[in-house]
């Protein structure tokens, strides 16, 4: 099953790059894109009930091993779901978003699908060596993706940033892969192989290595201070690619990080209090600089460096307990399968935020808050979405965002005691909490700035196409859903946590949600319900009622709004997004000083000219010369056959 | 009588309080507020006579106003009655008894918020915008003190839930700790309540009202009602936990919980009036304070004070 997931993304690349029209073989490749992650989904949910896939390609030094157990089944899940919203929305975006860009559309076709082959397949491959390629994939084609518009100065920055540190990360990843492997004989890259070299080193040697690993992963996953390339490049992407990007492919990373850390190190406490410590950090830093952001892609870029705070925050507490001692592995897992659901939740609302800024961008060609606003009323179903995104990016009960959040508030909070270590998680609970209410705000502004309020661009009224808005209402279900049923997805992530620590069962887990998290799920009587539903399920109606219980007899009145009594023309009188929050940014505004390490950008244009470009020019110059001889008079035909004739003639006397 | 049917009688006493209340001790603020200004001044029932008369006035909508503006109040309202619903106002627990639900509330709390402000921005009118903006920037600085004030409470008490939390208060004396992010609480209370020098987010003579100025009839009745339960339910929080040992009862808990939450009503009355309006940068500013308190609280608690 996996090689044809894999060789319907290669055909989907193939037809989408060579077929003789542009836009079908673009809609050619989203289509078996679209099968492809459907059969993604399918055989990862096969997976995780319980028949694991391996796969074993090629032979010798470079044999490809893939196996898709219960993590990785997980993990499919998630990107198969995201995948396919994200495809069946990419037929309809690019085509209308992207269309006069030249060759844009062939590019978009052929590396849409082998980013997507390449993220599965970094989860899926177990060989070192393969893991570097996939790996050097991903990176090449999301740069190619990101730098879709490659027209404009800032977009080819940033492309570039992101390239540098993608490989930044890939050396480090090489450096490691090669250490281990260096120490294994017979040469293997094979995971297994590498642990058990990784067991036999020098402990100062395996403490470098794993910090090297940890740090590779997160310049992947923009933690603070790696994260400057993200702000940059997600933006920088078409809004389809910025979904992955944000939702999918910094996951990767995170998934790597979890696998190597679990399965091929030895569990140690430095490096879960260094995961910890950076996801701390991409907590506050995250969600304080998405508050003065006023382009909205900017500040979702920001508000994914806070998710992936969360995220490590949860995994890194999870890792530290569970080597501090063995005999904490139940608090361990639970830290670690609410990381995983947060992961989950994020890659769900947060693909969908990115979508519908693509709507936004589709409607009004701009993504500045300043200008934007009022675009609740020209499109009502979009706007509907967000807000169920926001909703879920907040955190408010009974949506997803905040079933995970409030996992790892509790499992953190009730973390056994270990010396200053305990410590350390409760602060970073404590400014979890506190990145929630920054989270609040930069989701209020990003809702408020773009569907309320007035516009200073007039806008046409009417909804983007429905093939673009139901794949988003699809993910915001999927929101919803989770948020009322977490215990649907608990009972899909205890079976990949049992595997990574094998002294807990799936049972043992379920117990302890019972006993922890009561508030999610009701032991007996509705076994996957969240409490809270139950009881917003009561007092939703109750205060809706009010409302319409004593509706008046007389009709409701609508009147312009009142403005002190003047009559301004409403679309001159915008709050503009950029001083919304003036007054707080003014207050921390030694925060917003910090600087953070950066790349400059140059460019070797001129020099790659030179040896790349120019030769062709010159030749191109030299034809059309040539081309003169065409005048279309058999007489000058003629003599230059004549004149050739000659030379052959003398070079034959002479030679 | 059982201990179960006397938690399910105080879980509904509990929200019947959070609901009646609140309205009541506006009035006694604006009657001690008048006598201050040597006015006569309304009656006490007068802020609940407002409400229902809002009730019953027809619906005056702002023809920018987007969906957000007429459901905010209610979802905010339901948010809040939940709140009620967890926190032990009467009685030392209530029905809903689970682990970790001080998150939970602080969570519901600030979704009140989240959506009375979305509804204010709603309305298309830019006196709601400044309104709801200067609203947000505060509720950024009270939640950073209430999250650590709960936070104090909770290392004091080794406890994460309100029934273990009260259950101990009730057991033991009261710390140093416990009765600062107490008095954070109430604090915090007061400027979520618009209370002057705080009045910022309505300001009547500068904004014109501000996040209300387009709410009108039920919507308006609802959105106060909202302000007011969120300001009552962080005192009743707090009072309790400086006095827990009436809650062992449900009857002596609500006639003690009423004179507590009275006491403080009558503070903020007779505070008020000394205050002219802040800025907003003032205000922020100032409410750097009680962040750094509530870490001070923090600290005391882990210290064991």
């Amino acid at each position: 099953m996996l090689e044809i997931i894999f060789a319907l993304f290669t055909l989907a690349a193939l037809l989408g790059a060579f077929s003789p029209s542009k836009r079908w073989g673009h809609r050619i490749s989203c289509m078996l894109s679209l099968f492809a992650s459907l059969l993604l989904l399918d055989v990862s949910i096969q997976a995780l009930e319980g028949s694991p896939i391996t796969l074993k390609l090629l032979q010798g030094i470079i044999v490809l091993p893939l196996e898709m157990d219960m993590l990785s089944a997980f993990f499919s899940m998630v990107f198969g779901i995201v995948f396919t919203i994200v495809s069946l929305y990419s037929l309809k975006y690019i085509e209308e978003g992207y269309t006069d860009r030249g060759s844009g559309l062939r590019i978009h076709a052929l590396c849409l699908p082998i980013f997507m082959a390449s993220m599965v397949a970094v989860i899926l491959v177990r060989s070192g060596f393969w893991l570097i390629f996939a790996w050097e994939l991903m990176s090449l084609s999301s740069f190619i993706l990101v730098v879709y518009e490659h027209k404009r100065q800032d977009v080819r920055n940033a492309g570039l940033i992101y390239f540098a540190m993608s490989h930044a990360a890939a050396a480090l990843l090489i450096v490691v892969v090669l250490t281990l492997a260096s120490h294994t004989s017979p040469l293997s890259f094979l995971y297994s192989s590498l642990s058990s070299a990784y067991k036999s080193l020098d402990p100062h040697v395996a403490m470098c290595l794993a910090i090297l690993f940890t740090i590779a992963m997160g310049i992947k996953s923009g933690v603070v201070p790696l994260h400057f390339w993200l702000p940059r490049a997600h933006p920088a992407a078409p809004s389809n690619i910025s979904a992955l990007l944000s939702g999918i492919m910094v996951k990767t990373s995170i998934f790597l990080l979890l696998y190597f850390t679990t399965k091929i190190f030895y569990p140690a406490i430095e490096i879960g209090a260094l995961i910890l410590v950076l996801g701390i950090l991409s907590i506050l830093i995250g969600c304080l600089y998405a508050v003065p952001q006023n382009d909205c892609k900017v500040l979702l870029a920001y508000s994914t460096i806070g998710h992936i705070g969360y995220i490590w925050l949860a995994l890194g507490a999870g890792l530290m307990i569970y080597a501090y001692s063995g005999q904490f592995a139940l608090y361990a897992s639970l830290l670690i399968s609410a990381g995983l659901f947060h992961l989950m939740n994020h890659a769900f609302f947060k693909s969908l935020l990115f979508m519908v800024t693509g709507n936004v961008i589709l409607k009004t060609e701009t993504r500045d808050m300043d200008i934007l606003g009022g675009l609740g009323k020209a499109m009502p179903f979009t706007s509907f979405i967000a807000m169920i995104g926001i909703l879920s990016l907040i955190g408010l009960p009974i949506f997803n965002g905040f079933a995970s959040k409030w996992m790892i508030y509790v499992t953190g909070i009730s973390s056994p005691a270990m010396d200053h270590l305990t410590m350390l998680i409760h602060l970073g609970v404590a400014l979890a909490l506190f990145g929630g209410t920054l989270t609040a705000i930069y989701s209020i502004k990003f809702y408020s700035e773009i569907f309320t309020g007035q516009s200073r661009v007039k806008v046409a009224k009417g909804d983007v196409s429905p093939i673009i808005t139901v794949p988003e209402a699809v993910l915001a279900i999927a929101c919803i859903v989770f948020g009322i049923f977490p215990g649907a997805a608990l009972s899909v992530i205890f079976k990949p946590v049992s595997t990574l620590i094998p002294e807990i069962s799936v049972y043992t887990l379920a117990e302890g949600v019972k006993f922890y998290l009561s508030l999610l799920v009701i032991p007996s009587t509705m076994p996957l319900t969240s409490v809270c539903f139950t009881l917003l399920a009561v007092f939703i109606p109750i205060a809706f009622g009010i409302l319409y219980a004593l509706a008046h007899p007389l009709k409701t009145r609508v009147e312009a709004p009142w403005l002190g009594g003047y009559k301004f023309d409403i679309h001159e009188i915008k709050f503009p997004a950029s001083s919304l929050y003036a007054g707080f940014e003014k207050l921390v505004s030694p925060l917003y000083r910090v600087k953070f390490p950066t790349v400059k950008v140059r460019y070797p244009e001129p020099n790659a000219d030179k040896v790349l470009v120019s030769p062709w020019v010159k030749l191109g110059a030299f034809l059309g010369e040539v081309k003169r001889i065409q005048v279309g008079r058999v007489q000058v035909y003629v003599g230059v056959l004549f004149i050739l004739l000659i030379i052959v003639l003398v070079a034959r006397v002479l030679g | 009588m059982s201990v179960e049917i006397i938690t399910i009688v105080s879980t509904i006493l509990g929200i019947a309080v959070t609901v009646l209340l609140p309205p009541l001790y506006d009035g006694i603020h604006r009657k001690i507020r008048a006598r201050i200004h040597c006015r006569v001044g309304p009656p006490i029932m007068q802020t609940w006579y407002d409400i229902l008369k809002l009730m019953v006035k027809q619906d005056v909508i702002p023809e920018t106003a987007s969906k957000t503006f007429l459901y905010a109040p209610s979802i905010s309202l339901a948010y809040l009655l939940l709140a009620a619903a967890m926190i032990p106002i009467v009685y030392w627990r209530t029905v809903f008894d689970f682990t970790c639900d001080i998150i939970l509330v602080i969570y519901l709390l600030s979704s009140a918020t989240v959506f009375l402000t979305l509804g204010s921005l709603g309305s298309g009118n830019i006196f709601a915008v400044e309104g709801a903006r200067r609203e947000l920037m505060i509720a950024i600085l009270t939640e950073l003190t209430v999250i650590f004030s709960f936070i104090a409470i909770a290392i004091r008490f080794n406890a994460i839930k309100f029934s273990s939390i009260f259950f101990q208060a009730m057991e033991t004396y009261p710390a140093i700790s416990s009765i600062v992010a107490s008095l954070l609480l109430i604090s915090c209370a007061y400027i979520e309540g618009f209370k002057l020098p705080f009045e910022l987010p309505e300001a009547e003579p500068e904004i014109a009202g501000g996040s209300v100025i387009e709410y009108s009839g039920r919507r308006l009745a609802l959105f106060k009602l909202s302000i007011f339960m969120k300001q009552f339910l962080l005192i009743a929080i707090a009072v309790n936990v400086i006095e827990p040992w009436s809650l062992s009862n449900p009857m002596l808990g609500l006639i003690i919980t009423i004179v507590k939450v009275s006491i403080v009503y009558i503070v903020f009355a007779i505070w008020e009036p000394l205050f002219g309006r802040f800025r907003v940068y003032e205000a922020l500013r100032s409410l750097l304070i009680l962040c750094a308190l509530s870490i001070i609280a923090v600290i005391l608690s882990l210290i064991g004070v």
